[in-house]
């Protein structure tokens, strides 16, 4: 057990403020294409009571139209009280309700910051998403990839313990969506590979099978620009990508994805770690970087593990202060 | 209809071996055996649509010319059309064969390509046939007396009768069939009022658009109407429209949808239609192959759900590219393009469905989605107030607007679209609505 002041303020969440930045900086490379008009675009997510994802998307990029889905349909009125802008819609429905009846016509920026795992309604707004956008749309999905069953369990019976997190897990997601090589003991060693597993095959299947009935000119296709894990309280999983038809890729094909800070298209996620850094030497790493930072650093002030790690994100890494109001 | 030709039937007993060769009974028994009545009196109206298609000037849209009609008596049938009768070579090369030759010229558009129709279709029927047939080059007449044809010492040519190889005026070309002898299973429906109002019904369905295109059918002298289906429309609803024209390769094919809601009180008339070249390939279809339970997204069929209709035409010179089956009563299922349309549909129908579960869920007090519906008025599909692509629109009583502004969509040609923008001088779209609305709002609110 770390001492204390090793630990990162959980209550924060500084890994899922890393996160939603990368979010925020594929929509900003994607406004870096010619052909791309942002403010055309609009936004549809599940902001909750805080909405911060739609504050920071209106604050930046401008784009006024946006729709918020809210499951919680018993306490309308302290939504609407606390709607950031008043341009932005709610829609009091699950997402895979509500996806079905917002107005596909702009091109569409969708994240899908679900608390949940993975499961079929999850794929099945992936499935919407893919057949109604627009071409130059862009997804995200957020993931929890806690493992299937407590592997502390695994030391009582194996087997059975193993059957039971596949049982569930096919009952879940949906047994066709399950290929028939997943292995058992994965769901409990390593859920985010196996999720992001279901996920991308869902994806690939579900353009193959659009793809049967459009045009050779209007093929469509799914690029992955962004795979990445990370935890907070709960171990997550963040992945997305952009939408395009054949003939109007060219507005894409000049959105520097590949430049973007963590373009992610691989198999294998790549992590955010949030270093326990203390501002004094954050403001010291800082001031070095981005030249390699933290050289000839004693081992006792600084492990050259969270050196690199602040490396990595110190972009993106959330400041947070007290002010007093 | 004796001719000289060596008889397959002459097997290789001789050498030991066996005959292999099928016997015709069970040739007529197996080609007869998988098809009911009706389709096989359908099989015989596409061929007369087939001829009027080939016959008919480039005017591609109009069957105005041409009528079959057809006659059900206890110990007759008679199908007569003027649709350009059977050309020679093709009764000579396959009309009167089974199946088709794979070097068969490809008939553009054809629905009867599959060419076992209309002899199994006269099989079906009963044991004596006579055909006759005016095309622009010759007049020909075959008899058959099945019972003789089937005997093992015949061959398995057709021999015409009589053959006149002369020029004809376009008004005298048509095929006329006559089948005596009639099976007693079919001389027994023949009798029964209800058999005739289901061909009725079918023809009618199968086809609404070759008839809403000027071809006449009529059935024992009574002419059948054609009608187009009816959806609803409103201020507040408005049916989703998707037209589409698909190039892959070397074909293209016209894919027009129609999406909304129909008139409820028959769950029978809710679900897909599917038309191929005209022809109604699905009518009604609640199952998982138009979407229905398919994945999630769409519930199985519901009584909840009776309003909704959909609707799909599929247009195309090649006929090959169509994802039916042989015997066009439905989908090649496997067919990636059916997958494909699959996906639309279910896309389509999604909102539709969602507004339809939200209806069932209102209370007496608040109903605007029923309110909405009982508003709305039906309109027959050409008659849809509908102005290019667009998407279903229905009240949804979860959406909680922005509280000061309303949200206005719609779409506009996309030419008269560009000019605006230029005159306006903007960029976006949404200048281009902005700027429009401000300049009305001036001219006569300000």
């Amino acid at each position: 057990m770390c001492p204390s002041y090793r630990d990162v303020d959980f209550s924060l969440r500084p890994a899922k403020a890393v996160a939603r930045k990368v979010v925020m900086e594929a929509v900003r490379t994607l406004v870096r294409g010619p052909g791309i008009d942002i403010r055309s675009y609009q936004y549809l997510g599940l902001g909750g009571i805080h909405f911060v994802d739609f504050r920071m998307v209106h604050r930046e990029f401008g784009i006024d139209n946006m729709t918020s889905f809210e499951k919680d349909r018993d306490h309308k009125s302290r939504f609407r009280f606390n709607r950031p802008y008043g341009c932005v819609d709610l829609i009091f429905q699950r997402s895979h309700e509500g996806l079905a009846t917002v107005s596909w016509s702009s091109p569409t920026i969708l994240w899908l910051d679900y608390d949940g795992m993975i499961d079929k309604d999850k794929l099945n707004d992936v499935s919407t998403f893919l057949a109604s956008a627009p071409s130059g749309s862009l997804l995200f999905v957020t993931l929890n990839v806690r493992p299937e069953v407590d592997p502390t369990r695994l030391a009582l019976g194996e087997e059975e313990v193993k059957e039971k997190a596949l049982t569930q897990f096919k009952r879940r997601v949906g047994a066709e969506n399950v290929p028939s090589d997943v292995d058992p003991e994965e769901l409990i060693k390593d859920q985010p590979s196996v999720a992001y597993r279901i996920l991308d095959e869902h994806v690939s299947t579900k353009i193959e099978d659009l793809n049967g009935s459009r045009s050779d000119d209007s093929q469509r296709r799914f690029d992955q620009l962004i795979h990445l894990s990370y935890s907070d309280d709960a171990d997550m999983l963040l992945w997305g990508g952009v939408l395009s038809d054949k003939e109007e890729v060219e507005d894409l094909a000049s959105c520097p994805f590949e430049e973007m800070e963590f373009y992610s298209p691989g198999n294998e996620p790549e992590d955010i770690v949030v270093p326990s850094l203390t501002k004094r030497e954050r403001r010291w790493l800082r001031s070095q970087l981005p030249s390699p930072a933290g050289e000839g650093v004693d081992q006792d002030l600084i492990q050259e593990r969270d050196v690199e790690r602040f490396e990595r994100i110190y972009r993106f890494f959330p400041e947070f202060i007290e002010a007093r109001i | 209809m004796i001719t000289d030709e060596d008889t397959p039937e002459d097997g290789n007993e001789e050498d030991g071996g066996f005959d292999g060769y099928p016997t015709k009974e069970f040739f007529i028994n197996m080609l007869t055996k998988d098809i009911d009545l009706i389709p096989a009196i359908i099989d015989l109206v596409d061929n007369s649509v087939d001829g009027a298609r080939r016959t008919r000037e480039s005017d591609e849209s109009n069957f105005e010319a041409f009528q079959v009609s057809l006659e059900l008596d206890p110990d007759q049938f008679r199908i007569k059309d003027n649709c350009g009768g059977i050309p020679l070579d093709r009764a000579r090369q396959y009309a009167f064969r089974f199946g088709r030759p794979k070097d068969a010229d490809f008939e553009s558009g054809s629905i009867g390509q599959f060419g076992v129709g209309m002899k199994r279709a006269l099989f079906k029927l009963g044991t004596e046939f006579r055909i006759t047939s005016t095309s622009n080059e010759a007049r020909f007449q075959i008899e058959v007396d099945v019972e003789n044809w089937s005997d093992p010492d015949q061959n398995w040519n057709f021999e015409p009768d009589e053959l006149e190889e002369r020029g004809f005026d376009s008004e005298e070309t048509g095929t006329e069939i006559l089948v005596r002898e009639l099976r007693d299973e079919v001389s027994s429906y023949f009798g029964q009022e209800r058999f005739r109002n289901r061909l009725r019904d079918e023809l009618k369905s199968r086809h609404m658009r070759t008839m809403q295109k000027g071809f006449s059918i009529r059935l024992d002298g009574q002419p059948l109407e054609p009608r187009w289906p009816e959806l609803l429309q409103s201020e507040e609803i408005s049916c989703a429209f998707k037209k589409e024209d698909i190039v892959r390769g070397d074909s293209e094919i016209e894919k027009t949808f129609y999406v909304g809601l129909g008139d409820s009180t028959e769950a029978e008339d809710a679900g897909w239609y599917l038309f191929c070249n005209d022809r109604e390939i699905l009518g009604a279809d609640k199952s998982e192959q138009t979407g229905w339970g398919y994945d999630g997204r769409i519930p199985r069929f519901h009584s909840e759900y009776n309003h909704f209709r959909g609707f799909l035409f599929l247009e195309t010179e090649d006929g090959e590219a169509l994802p039916w089956n042989t015997t066009k009563t439905g989908v090649e299922a496997g067919s990636r393009f059916f997958h494909g349309l699959r996906e639309e549909m279910i896309q389509l129908m999604d909102p539709v469905i969602s507004f339809l579960r939200a209806v069932a869920k209102e209370d007496e007090e608040e109903s605007p989605g029923a309110d909405a519906i009982e508003d709305a008025e039906l309109a027959e599909l050409p008659d849809l107030d509908i102005d290019g692509n667009q998407e279903f629109r229905a009240p949804n009583p979860n959406v909680e607007r922005r509280p000061d502004k309303a949200h206005i969509r719609y779409s506009k040609p996309l030419q008269k679209f560009e000019e605006v923008k230029e005159e306006l001088g903007v960029q976006t779209k949404k200048e281009v609505g902005e700027k429009t609305f401000d300049f009305y709002y001036r001219l006569t609110c300000d």
